[in-house]
């Protein structure tokens, strides 16, 4: 029994992660059309900053959400400065993108070392439920994962904004037909996944070790959630993030992590075989299709 | 709510052609004038040059199997660099589990195989599972980084192939040298082998699209709907593709490995995977001399800039990549064609010799002479 919730709590703490990093991939992906291989260092730089606000004095939570403007900003700036002259150029944005994340690894590796000595704590100790100990941070990173991702799915669904993103990403030519500025609604978006990116990042940092490549870790798992999440972005990305944090937490306790690895590269091309259409294609039944 | 994915037309992803194909002449005559200057430079240079540049032809042969793949098969893959790191670990495996003597022989021809195997192991899925063009790019990523991060973790005494441990993130150490008839292969012999296979590689990938398969596999990447209402294999044509792409990928690590005597999972950091759809984006991706060309160039400026100024290079690296791409869309390739051919049609008959910066820009100007400028 006891394992089975150790098991659960592992897997609900990779759960948040791996949620925010994906929908915020997704997010640039799904509107876009453009492969952001700049977004673990957007994460990276979120993660730098939650630690230099924190190390200065600021609250976490507070650093956490000035990384995440911060970050937001910072894409604003690529967006206007690069990407929107690529939006047109899917294979070009991977080249410029490379770019930028070749640029900001240097970057951060000139300016703070390999390795960022100055950890900060993870707040909150640790919580007992049913004679398991779990760090409480970890337990709040999933909660806020999911606040975020049902927040924004609202937003998407319910606001001006948000019904503006979907009708451009569906047809741009249509959608500008109707009025609707696409080039400020490609670049909202654009913003958007940045941000996502820069909290993601603030909210690892009491959890790892800072170095200048850490947001890479997280964005190969983040690839492949986009990958089998399908064509649906919010509750594609929301069951394969579930069900990957899951299969790694369930596969690394039985066999240890190497194997966690290696049954989510399995999984991910059993899934592309028999569900070309991702976790989406499950929605699609007509009950579960009203989520 | 659904975010469309197949929004983007394959030519947005570089899957249809584009104007300005190398001319069969063309290419002939810039293989030509490349294998001359392949003959000509171990005799010209140090030997310690020599070797250096080893390990630039082994990264132009991932290049090429790059166009290959994509810009002539038109399959979005970044599964390259995962075939040339596991070429690296087959040969040094395979070599090391066999007596020195016949060993390494034997690992140089069966490596490739084995990659070539499992690259269909992982075409079956992606090409009869029907993937789309974006999809399929996401999915080679992540199967490249996967692999990375799996040798990472083997370290330690469990993890071993027969007598060969794999290392972690060590890798590879002291892979069997390749021996000939009894005597071990000199930097020059390894030069040549290499430049050889490179070689023989750029001429089958740019004289193919004129041959009548090749002609097929032109159709199947331009439009695969079309090539299959006309009765063509398209699955098949492009597991073909991937396939091969993957054994030439796989020869140019067995040469990394020998070149270097180890390999590592460092091949497999998010840079090396990307590195050769980028430098094949900037070179123009369906032009194989080009994407040689770029490779080698590529190779050389990295390596002056870090032993010039090391930390500071990968940022020059960088800004110089986003700054390419902006100035010059679709590839630096197809942009010197188009700059030639308006030059040669200014000023008529009175054709100019190749510009004196090298021979890097040879094969776009014959292919920008007889293709009238590839507007």
């Amino acid at each position: 029994m006891s394992a089975v919730i150790s098991v659960f709590f592992q897997a609900s703490q990779i759960f948040g992660v791996f949620l925010i990093v994906s929908l915020g991939l997704s997010i640039i992906y799904g509107v876009l059309g453009v492969m952001n291989l700049a977004h673990g260092e957007l994460m990276t730089i979120g993660a730098y900053a939650t630690v230099l606000a924190v190390n200065a004095g600021l609250p976490l939570p507070l650093g956490i959400l000035l990384a995440t403007v911060l970050v937001a900003l910072l894409g604003l700036v690529l967006d206007l400065a690069i990407m929107r002259r690529l939006y047109t150029r899917p294979t070009d944005a991977i080249v410029v993108t490379f770019g930028v994340s070749l640029v900001v690894i240097q970057a951060l590796l000139l300016i703070f070392g390999s390795t960022q000595s100055s950890r900060i704590p993870s707040p909150g100790g640790e919580l007992t439920i049913a004679g398991e100990s779990v760090p409480t941070y970890r337990l709040l990173v999933t909660v806020v994962g999911i606040i975020a991702t049902y927040g924004l799915y609202l937003a998407f669904q319910k606001t001006k904004l948000g019904t503006n993103i979907r009708a451009v990403s569906k047809d741009e030519d249509m959608a500008g037909c109707f009025g609707i500025d696409t080039r400020a609604t490609y670049t909202i978006a654009f913003v958007l996944g940045a941000a996502l990116a820069g909290l993601a990042g603030g909210l690892v940092a009491p959890t790892i070790s800072l170095t200048p490549s850490l947001g890479q870790g997280f964005v190969v798992y983040a690839f492949v959630i986009v990958v089998v999440a399908g064509e649906r972005t919010f509750q594609g990305t929301f069951l394969a993030s579930a069900a990957y944090a899951l299969l790694d937490a369930v596969v690394s306790y039985r066999f240890g992590s190497f194997y966690g690895v290696l049954s989510l590269l399995g999984a991910t091309l059993v899934l592309i075989r028999i569900l070309p259409g991702g976790f989406s294609a499950i929605l699609r039944r007509p009950r579960l299709a009203a989520i | 709510m659904t975010l469309s994915i197949g929004r983007l037309r394959p030519s947005a992803l570089g899957i249809q052609s584009r104007s300005g194909h190398p001319s069969p002449g063309g290419s002939r005559i810039a293989l030509l004038l490349c294998t001359a200057g392949f003959l000509i430079f171990p005799f010209a240079a140090p030997e310690y040059t020599v070797l250096v540049s080893v390990s630039f032809l082994t990264f132009a042969i991932l290049t090429v199997s790059q166009v290959h793949v994509w810009g002539f098969g038109g399959i979005f893959s970044f599964a390259q660099a995962a075939f040339y790191a596991l070429g690296a670990y087959a040969y040094a495996v395979i070599a090391g589990n066999l007596d020195a003597d016949i060993g390494p022989i034997v690992a140089l021809v069966t490596a490739p195989l084995v990659v070539l195997a499992l690259a269909a192991f992982l075409g079956f899925f992606i090409f009869y599972g029907r993937m789309g063009a974006l999809l399929l790019g996401i999915v080679t990523l992540s199967f490249s980084l996967m692999l990375g991060t799996f040798l990472n973790q083997t370290g330690g005494e469990n993890y071993h192939i027969g007598k060969v441990l794999l290392g972690g993130y060590n890798g590879i150490n002291n892979v069997a040298p390749l021996f000939v008839g009894g005597v071990p292969v000199g930097t020059t012999t390894l030069y040549f082998l290499t430049a050889a296979v490179l070689l023989a590689g750029v001429a089958a990938v740019s004289l193919l699209r004129f041959w009548r398969i090749g002609i097929g596999i032109r159709a199947v990447a331009e439009h695969p709907v079309r090539a299959e209402l006309f009765g063509y294999n398209v699955r098949a044509y492009r597991l073909g593709i991937f396939v091969t792409g993957a054994a030439f990928a796989a020869a140019g690590g067995e040469f990394y490995a020998l070149w270097g005597s180890y390999t590592s999972p460092t091949l497999l950091t998010l840079q090396s995977i990307t590195l050769p759809v980028v430098i094949a984006a900037i070179a123009g991706r369906d032009r194989a001399i080009s994407a040689m060309l770029a490779a080698l160039v590529y190779s050389l400026v990295s390596q002056n800039l870090a032993s010039g100024g090391a930390s500071y290079a990968l940022i020059v690296l960088g800004v110089g990549l986003v700054v390419v791409m902006l100035v010059t869309p679709g590839g630096v390739g197809g942009w010197v064609t188009k700059q030639v051919g308006r030059l040669l049609s200014g000023s008529g008959k009175d054709a100019p010799a190749p510009p004196s910066k090298g021979s890097g820009q040879v094969d776009r100007v014959t292919a920008g002479s007889t293709a009238g400028g590839g507007a």
